[in-house]
């Protein structure tokens, strides 16, 4: 199991990925994560594309990383300032859309879409959570790298998030899950 | 199905449907130019390398 979030151990002898071929595999993932996150295809566009720039400018020293997919990762779930900016904008736009939904979602089946829609309800941090636990698959200490919180925390954070999602699906917890 | 089975199955929904109705292609133009290194080139465009195959990653 990893342990680190991609900001240490860079690997000299390696040949780094071309940011181009890391990008068009990474970048609809990252849209995807942020989408459920945010529940807005337009806003999770531009914040991964705003994280793939930053990569983009340093992706000598990114793309030399043990793990550069990580790193693009906890840029996008961590800018706070860009998500709010990015939401004003979305908001100005919306007063002249009629129909956003259709146009401004990834489209997936009810029951998926239903799961995302009691996720976004979560608190921030839980929600943040629930999404790098089970779309990114990651462990408690891959999340805590990620979110630069201690173990404990996240741990307790998934605890809760799952049983909220739980009331708000009326699905049973299994308490043997993936702890 | 339970809380852990769903939660399971509406994050791999999401991530295939995103691979395929995001067209991260579009934007690679734009996030290059942004650097000060266009691709300006239609040869250059052409040369993008196309994603390597997926990897699953596990924890």
């Amino acid at each position: 199991m990893r342990q680190d979030n991609g900001d240490r151990d860079e690997r000299p002898g390696s040949t780094p990925e071309p940011f181009e071929v890391f990008y068009l595999r990474e970048y609809p993932k990252v849209v995807g994560l942020l989408h459920g996150l945010l529940g807005s295809r337009l806003v999770a566009e531009e914040l991964a594309q705003e994280t793939f720039l930053v990569a983009y400018r340093d992706w000598d020293r990114i793309s030399r990383l043990d793990d550069p997919r990580a790193w693009v990762r906890k840029v996008a779930i961590n800018q706070r300032g860009s998500f709010l900016r990015a939401y004003l904008r979305q908001q100005t736009r919306e007063r002249d859309a009629v129909a956003r939904y259709e146009e401004d979602s990834i489209k997936l089946a009810d029951d998926h879409a239903e799961v995302w829609q009691a996720i976004r309800t979560l608190p921030l941090l839980q929600a943040q959570v629930i999404a790098l636990h089970y779309y990114e698959d990651y462990s408690v200490a891959q999340v805590a790298a990620t979110l630069g919180r201690a173990p404990g925390t996240i741990k307790a954070q998934l605890h809760h998030g799952r049983r909220k999602l739980a009331r708000l699906l009326g699905a049973e917890t299994d308490r043997w899950s993936s702890l | 199905m339970n809380l852990d089975d769903r939660l399971r199955a509406a994050s791999k929904a999401l991530k295939e449907s995103s691979v395929a109705q995001i067209d991260a292609a579009s934007r690679l133009p734009e996030i290059l130019r942004r650097t000060g290194q266009p691709l300006d080139r239609p040869e250059d465009h052409e040369r993008i390398p196309q994603p390597a195959p997926q990897r699953e990653c596990s924890r």
